[in-house]
């Protein structure tokens, strides 16, 4: 299998990366933002957009009273006004050396879809964050905002390997912990694994979910996991996991792998009832989906991209 | 089953079992693959062997399959034996039934073929069993060596029975000599069989280490004498071939119709009618309605149908058998009509049937003819009386003086007339009878002399001294068998001075005095000249019972040459057929085989009749001769039901001697199965290993 993971090609076309302007990241609930942006925010601030008057209290700006009001209700209210914030856009990348597999490659995938994510991200001066995990968070770049960081994130994402040696073994778990001490900040938060994980899925969604996070997991599998056959898995095999080193001996036949199919079908709609347990979006890509297909396509009927 | 080196491949067992079992379980190669994860593998395997009992033996099926191949040539390599038909040193005769009834097609092709496949494999086991020995020669005679048998014979039987080949262990010879049996339209007589097998069977019986095991491969259906068929000394093993309730597993039900009589005879009075019996049987187990069509030298002349009911489970036949079918069955049939000349019958069924020799049955009918006679004697109203009780239409009489005027070609009736009933009366005899008077000139036509003799070179009569002249003798031998002594007992017979006879080579004695020849035949130029050298006045013999059984015997045989007055002519098969014949030197007739045989003495005598047909001739015979119809007509060999038991008796022999057994090596068989099962083998693996 070629190692496509790190080919310094371009993550990112000229000509995509124009497709993509149009594009926004959505959240599908209002959260709060550090900065101020294009984004409607949770506070009442200083924008032009009225929301609401409320009764005067000591200690009120005083340059906030509708004096127009007072003259006619001789009482004192405030004007508020919708504050717009930037969006906190956190891009989190599976490194595990099982994403280094099938052709095409999961890694580069799923660095490609990191690309379009963050580049979408940063060119609606949302702030973006990359995190790459295996055991635990390994590589990060926090705080992007803007086009002038693009070649960073571009920069980040291509010189991203697959973990090998001991840290090979995902542990999403850990890695979802870490992550929830790093981002602090509420915002959107995108998952790009396999999640072929053989931890507890639902204690590493736990460190995730809740009212701070807006969180999006997309599970990709190459097209030699959903049908072994395309990748010649038959006859008396010794199966090596690409993690662990743990071999399984098996004699694929057909029964075999119908069963297979069925166990993936099943595991599947684990991760997917886990997700939507946790309220976590899911969707599932094969990754001879073409990669412009999922972006413009796929993530937009699921509300990521807008 | 027994093996012959156990040792050995108990040996190569435990080598060669651990090892495929550790072979398969250790060191099987299994390519490496990298997945992404094992996690759905393992679960999958494991809820593969939950959910299917089977799946550790599906999963083990191919070693299952490769102990089995070892399993196989290791038994091979035992050499496992198998008792076969006949013990060190006892020998087998296979006795094969050809007769008509064998020819029938209720086992594919026949069940000839059927039986002459179950010879072959009989000798086939016999074959192998030459092999342990390692000393059986490959042709004639072997010594017997150990472990082999003590050979085989190779009888065939219908009519009569016959050496097909004798014992040898060279299965060569003996199959040979089973293929060589040819199909024959004859009844079943398995009495001289077992007559030929006999002296074997008592030199078995006589000595202890060998016995005899004779096989006869028969549909059963066999004739009896009424006596009972017994083979002491022997064991006799029946094996059936052919349909019916006994018969063989997945052969047809007997479905046959035959026609099991068939005869024709000339009124009485009126010999230009003609009257036609036969007798129709059915032998299938369902009612059979067919039509009966008589045909007149090719011709159909009538046509009459038939409806005949399903046999009965048993049909009585032989002595026993009532004279009138007892169900519907059996029907007999008759047709009527005028016919003076002479011409070949032919009745035949169009039933579809198992046995076709027995559809057909044909006779030649013979002109109508009226024997005439004449007696030369000065006055013997013994003799006279005794012609004429022996059924002679026309007797004339003459005075020897009178028959000296006569010339010679006026008393010949030169042959058969085609006309038949023309020359009633004055143109010619068929015999002449001489009392007491010896003609001048020797008479073209067939006589019968007393006292007297015929001018020809090869006999003259001696009379009596003057002395003896009335001394009485006996008579010390007559040759019954011959057709003019047939059921004539002379023993009572006293003759006085009968004088005696000097024959030469050419004639035949037929009976002796004590002085000589008394009576004897003689043939010159095709015309029969029996002379008898005593007076039949000069002694007891017209007041016997045997002198006008004689005298009929005589009539019948010079005059008609044997045949009834009137009768067809029709033999059935097996039968010796004596062709009245002047001319030439040997006579071919053409049918369903060729016979050819030389003429003697005025006769050519054909070999007994194989097959069923018309044989034709191109000699020159009296008709009827120029074609003979043969036919079958045997109820017993029409009923197609197959014996389920053969009753031949025998004398019990020594049963407490151990049966030691032919061993059969059958290494070979799992040698083939393991073959099989590694094709099998195969199969499985590339059906596992390509989806």
């Amino acid at each position: 299998m070629p190692d496509t993971a790190t080919q310094p090609e371009s993550l990112l076309s000229p000509s995509f990366m124009h497709r993509l302007d149009r594009l926004d990241v959505m959240s599908r609930k209002v959260l709060i933002g550090k900065m101020q942006g294009e984004r409607r925010s949770k506070k009442k601030g200083q924008s032009v957009e009225f929301a609401d008057y409320r009764s005067y209290v000591v200690g009120d700006d005083l340059r906030f009273i509708d004096w127009n009001l007072y003259a006619r209700l001789d009482k004192l209210f405030l004007r508020l006004f919708m504050e717009e914030e930037d969006l906190s856009v956190s891009v989190v990348l599976d490194v595990t050396a099982s994403m280094d597999f099938g052709e095409p490659n999961k890694l580069l995938y799923a660095k490609r879809v990191a690309a379009a994510l963050s580049y979408i991200g940063l060119t609606h001066y949302n702030r973006v964050n990359l995190y790459t995990f295996a055991d635990t968070v390994t590589d990060m770049a926090q705080g992007m905002r803007g086009r002038r960081p693009i070649p960073r994130m571009l920069g980040f994402l291509q010189r991203q390997e697959p973990i090998a040696g001991e840290a090979a073994s995902g542990n999403l778990a850990n890695a979802c912990k870490r992550l929830a001490l790093l981002q602090r900040q509420p915002g959107v938060i995108v998952l790009l694994s396999d999640f072929l994980d053989k931890g507890d899925l639902n204690q590493a969604l736990r460190y995730l979910a809740g009212e701070k996070h807006d969180v999006y997991a997309i599970q990709l599998l190459s097209p030699q996991e959903v049908d072994p056959a395309k990748g010649n898995i038959l006859g008396d095999l010794r199966l090596r996991d690409i993690e662990d080193g743990d071999i399984a001996e098996v004699s694929v036949s057909p029964a075999l792998l119908k069963k297979y199919k069925a166990n993936l079908q099943a595991y599947c709609q684990h991760v997917r009832e886990q997700c939507l347990r946790r309220g976590v979006a899911y969707m599932i890509s094969e990754t001879d989906v073409p990669f412009d297909t999922l972006v413009l396509k796929y993530l937009r009927q699921k509300g990521l991209l807008g | 089953m027994s093996f012959l080196s156990p040792g050995l491949a108990l040996l190569f067992a435990g080598i060669t079992i651990p090892l495929l079992v550790s072979l398969y379980f250790l060191k099987l190669r299994r390519r490496m693959v990298t997945v992404s994860s094992t996690l759905l593998w393992k679960k999958a395997i494991r809820e593969m062997q939950v959910n299917s009992p089977f799946q550790r033996m599906r999963r083990s099926l191919l070693l299952l399959l490769q102990l089995l191949i070892l399993g196989a040539l290791l038994f091979a390599m035992a050499r496992p034996t198998m008792e076969t038909i006949a013990n060190p040193g006892q020998r087998v005769v296979i006795v094969i039934d050809h007769s008509g009834s064998m020819n029938a097609t209720d086992v594919s092709p026949t069940r000839l073929d059927e039986a002459k496949k179950a010879a072959l494999d009989l000798i086939d086991s016999m074959g192998a069993g030459g092999d342990n020995g390692g000393g059986a020669s490959s042709t004639g005679e072997t010594s017997g060596g150990g472990g082999t048998s003590g050979g085989a014979m190779v009888v065939s039987f219908a009519q009569n029975a016959q050496v097909r080949q004798t014992f040898t262990n060279d299965p060569v010879l003996l199959r040979d000599a089973v293929k060589q049996i040819d199909a024959t339209d004859q009844v079943s007589m398995l009495e001289p069989a077992l007559r030929l097998i006999e002296p074997y069977a008592a030199r078995s019986s006589a000595d202890d280490s060998e016995g005899l095991v004779v096989y006869i491969i028969s549909d059963g259906r066999v004739r009896e004498d009424g006596r009972g068929l017994s083979l002491a000394g022997a064991t006799l093993k029946y094996i059936p071939i052919g349909g019916g309730p006994a018969g063989n597993a997945g052969a047809a039900d007997p479905d046959n119709v035959g026609i099991v009589s068939f005869s024709a005879r000339r009124d009485f009075d009126k010999p230009e009618i003609v009257q036609v019996f036969a007798r129709v049987a059915n032998y299938g187990s369902e009612p059979v309605k067919a039509n009966l069509s008589l045909s007149l030298d090719g011709k159909v002349t009538r046509v009459q149908p038939v409806s005949l009911g399903a046999a009965p489970a048993v049909v009585a036949t032989g002595p026993d058998a009532p004279a009138t079918p007892t169900s519907g069955y059996e029907t007999s049939v008759q047709f009527d009509f005028v016919l003076p000349g002479t011409a070949l019958l032919e009745l035949s069924h169009d039933h579809a049937d198992q046995l076709p020799v027995d559809d057909k049955a044909r006779l030649t009918l013979a002109p109508a003819r009226r024997l005439r006679v004449l007696l030369v004697t000065e006055g013997n109203a013994f003799l006279a009386r005794g012609i004429q009780s022996a059924g002679v239409r026309q007797l004339a009489m003459m005075t020897p003086a009178k028959f000296e005027d006569q010339a010679p070609e006026s008393l010949s009736r030169g042959g058969w007339e085609a006309a038949g009933t023309s020359g009633l009366a004055g143109e010619g005899f068929d015999v002449i009878v001489f009392d007491g008077y010896s003609p001048t000139t020797t008479p073209l036509v067939d006589s019968l002399y007393f006292a007297a003799a015929p001018p020809i070179e090869g006999i003259r009569r001696i009379p009596s001294a003057e002395e003896d002249k009335h001394t009485s003798e006996r008579i010390l031998y007559a040759d019954d068998s011959h057709p003019l002594l047939r059921y004539v007992v002379l023993d009572d017979v006293i003759l006085s001075g009968p004088g005696r006879l000097e024959v030469s080579p050419q004639a035949t004695v037929l009976a002796t005095g004590q002085s000589g020849p008394i009576m004897a035949e003689i043939v010159q130029d095709g015309v029969r000249h029996v002379v008898a050298s005593f007076d039949v006045l000069q002694s007891n013999w017209p007041i016997k019972i045997s002198f006008p059984v004689f005298l009929g015997n005589t009539m019948q045989t010079l005059g008609l040459g044997g045949m009834s007055e009137g009768a067809g002519v029709a033999y059935r098969t097996g039968e010796v057929v004596s062709i009245p014949a002047d001319t030439g030197d040997s006579i071919t007739y053409t049918g369903p085989e060729t016979l050819t045989v030389r003429r003697t003495q005025g006769a050519a005598v054909l070999p007994p009749l194989a097959r069923a047909g018309i044989y034709t001739t191109d000699a020159k015979v009296q008709p009827p001769y120029d074609r003979l119809g043969v036919n079958l007509l045997d109820a017993d060999e029409s009923d197609l039901r197959t014996a389920g038991v053969l009753n031949v008796s025998t004398v019990a022999g020594d049963t407490t001697a151990q049966r030691a057994g032919i061993r059969r090596e059958v290494w070979r068989w799992f040698v083939w199965g393991a073959l099989g099962v590694m094709l099998l083998e195969w199969l499985v693996y590339t059906r596992r290993m390509h989806l």
